[in-house]
């Protein structure tokens, strides 16, 4: 994923954890974990990044899905 | 003959594929071999058990079965003798194994198998003798013999039946549909390892002799197989630069690596645990590196693009979705037209939060032209109306007067049950909080309220009373000697009830709020429920009374009874919930009746 990619995706995310969006937020997840099996090498950029946006409640919601 | 982008023909690959068969037919022969041997391990040690001492069916720890186990070692490994042609079987596929790779080192790297004799015999004796000792030795004793033996000795300390021993016997040296014995678990862990790394050890060692820079990786893939291996597979090549990286791909994202595989030891160990494939070692021509790189690049562009598009398409979806929660939050309004106050903007936006925060009372409100008014206590009559239309800039008629109609004094807010208007009367000082209020039906909270509220929680035989009222919390003008009382113990049940749950809200904070939900209550019903059959339906229902309303203007009557429910539901949701439990449930299905979503009902936290 380029820095540009991870730049807008940050952007999105937030705004999606602003509104409750949580069908973007899913779909944000699976961009994120399709990535990390392309990555060679783990990141900072990566689940534990997105994470780190998500309230205990939003986590449990995004990862049941 | 044609060669692909790599330098392999068709002779290499099918060397290549034959030489993984072979490592897969040996395995499966070395195997088929252990059935019979099984059967004379099982059937000798159970003749050994058959001659123990035993009490009645139960085996008993004593010197001559001690003995007898001792002599337990020699017995199976006599048996396994028997198994030592198809070991010699076994260990000839390391002759042919090498050959194979002779044969495609030639015709990928144009090494001769007299050079390569001299760097692959000595990994070939070593890797042999490794496998006689693991299959006929030290291995079996340990895994397999040793075992056996403890399995035995603990079933004669713990006097079991000799059919459990028998039982637990079979499990341990025979195959059958539950599962394999110790020795063919054991047997096919070695096997498969030895000619696999035997192979792998090889292309290690020409890799590293002779500097070769890349890995073709050959070998079928299975349902089942490995994350890596599909990657390596798809790529068909590893350059020898891309190993570190590649390694710690598939430590993070595959399964089964072997720990302690690394750049050096890549050949070797590949996938991983019984891992089926070869990484040929060969040498990449540099218009074949380029090439090479320029498809990976390309792959990664693709890549990109692909991510790009589901990014752009997660886009517009939060876009979208940003948008609809913006029109969504953006505050319904009354129409201005029907909407009558002279209060400040604040107040104004405050007021409108509460009837926000009630399912759609706004359209409903807008819908059948109320006049909601907010009014001070002077414009709450005849005169004061007529100047509140005007105030509005609104022309006043004796019809529009009436229509908006007066409050009484003594009121705070009223709902007219035509619903043509909804009043509310607001003072100087008071304010509209949407809040929780913790309150409790003990009189000890009753005064601790009143002292922290300045007021008194007066007893029923204080003086002042005249025995007139019951106990509770009053405010007492003395110099009137008259006073206001604003909540009481009931006498049937020693509990304490606000008059109203205005009453909370105004004497801790001067909060009209609850009001204001109170009267819309009135409207939800005047709207609905304008016989009120459905409460009566309901209360009977529950089996609820005036008096098991939460304040004492609940038990008025049925109406009253509803908006003071509601009023707790909204303001006092735990309280309502502890102490009036069947009120709780009754605001809830009253709602559900009148079609009303419980999730647009806010309740103040």
């Amino acid at each position: 994923m380029t820095s540009e990619q991870r730049q807008k995706l940050s952007e999105l995310t937030e705004i999606a954890v602003e509104n409750n969006d949580i069908d973007s937020l899913i779909k944000i997840r699976k961009i994120i974990e399709q990535d990390e099996q392309e990555e060679f090498l783990k990141d900072d950029f990566g689940i534990e990044w997105f994470l780190s946006y998500l309230t205990p409640t939003l986590q449990d919601i995004i990862f049941a899905n | 003959m044609a060669k692909d982008e790599f330098g392999f023909d068709d002779a290499v690959i099918k060397i290549l594929t034959k030489k993984e068969n072979t490592i897969v037919n040996a395995e499966n022969d070395l195997l088929d071999s252990l059935t019979p041997i099984e059967k004379k391990i099982f059937d000798a040690v159970q003749r050994q058990v058959s001659k123990m001492n035993k009490d009645g069916a139960n085996l008993i720890f004593d010197d001559k079965n001690v003995n007898l186990l001792n002599e337990i070692d020699k017995i199976i490994a006599d048996q396994l003798k028997g198994f030592a042609p198809s070991v010699k079987d076994y260990l000839r596929n390391f002759e042919t194994i090498k050959q194979f790779n002779f044969d495609a080192q030639k015709s990928v790297n144009d090494l001769s198998e007299k050079e390569l004799e001299d760097l692959v015999n000595p990994i070939q004796k070593a890797m042999t003798q490794q496998t006689i000792d693991g299959l006929t030795g030290s291995g079996v004793n340990s895994q397999f013999i040793e075992p056996v033996k403890q399995g035995i000795f603990k079933n004669i300390v713990a006097g079991s039946t000799i059919t459990d021993l028998e039982s637990a016997l079979r499990t341990w040296i025979t195959t059958t549909q539950a599962g394999n014995s110790l020795l063919r678990r054991y047997v096919t862990q070695v096997s498969r390892d030895a000619l696999n790394q035997f192979d792998g050890q090889v292309n290690s060692a020409i890799a590293q002799e002779y500097e070769l820079d890349a890995f073709r990786y050959v070998g079928s893939l299975i349902d089942d197989s490995r994350a890596q291996c599909i990657r390596w597979s798809g790529k068909g090549v590893v350059l020898k630069d891309q190993l570190e990286t590649e390694i710690a791909w598939a430590f993070n994202n595959g399964t089964g690596m072997i720990p302690g595989t690394n750049k050096e030891t890549y050949a070797t160990f590949r996938g991983g645990y019984n891992c089926r494939h070869s990484a040929i070692p060969f040498k990449m021509t540099p218009s074949m590196k380029k090439k090479f790189l320029n498809e990976q690049g390309k792959e990664q562009e693709g890549e990109t693009k692909a991510t790009d598009a589901q990014i752009n398409q997660v886009e517009k979806q939060v876009n979208q979705n940003q948008k609809d929660v913006k029109q969504a939050e953006k505050k319904k309004e009354l129409n201005p037209g029907n909407f009558l106050t002279t209060q400040n903007k604040d107040i104004q936006n405050d007021f409108n939060q509460v009837l926000n925060d009630s399912d759609d009372f706004i359209g409903l409100a807008n819908g059948i032209n109320m006049n909601v008014s907010l009014r001070t206590p002077s414009e709450c009559t005849k005169p004061g109306t007529d100047k509140l239309i005007r105030a509005n800039g609104l022309q006043s008629t004796p019809g529009f007067v009436y229509r908006i109609g007066t409050c009484s004094t003594k009121a705070a807010g009223c709902c007219y049950e035509d619903n043509s208007s909804l009043i509310i009367k607001i003072q100087k000082d008071q304010k509209i909080l949407f809040k929780k209020y913790d309150i409790d039906t003990t009189k000890e909270f009753a005064k601790e309220f009143a002292k922290k509220n300045n007021l008194e929680f007066l007893e029923a035989d204080d003086p002042r009373l005249r025995n007139k009222y019951p106990a509770g919390i009053y405010e007492f003008f003395e110099g009137k000697n008259s006073f206001t009382y604003y909540g009481t113990m009931n006498k049937a049940d020693n509990k304490f009830k606000f008059f109203t749950m205005s009453s909370v809200s105004r004497i801790q904070d001067n909060n009209i709020a609850p009001t204001i939900t109170h009267e819309i209550g009135h409207a939800f019903e005047n709207a609905k429920d304008p016989k009120n059959l459905i409460k009566k339906g309901l209360m009977s229902k529950l089996n609820l009374k005036l008096s098991d309303a939460p304040t004492i203007y609940g038990e008025s009557n049925i109406k009253e009874f509803w908006t003071e429910s509601f009023s707790a539901y909204v303001y006092a949701n735990d309280f309502l919930k502890k102490n009036f439990p069947k009120n709780y449930e009754f605001v809830e299905e009253y709602l559900k009746e009148m079609n009303i979503d419980l999730k647009t009902i806010k309740i103040a936290q």
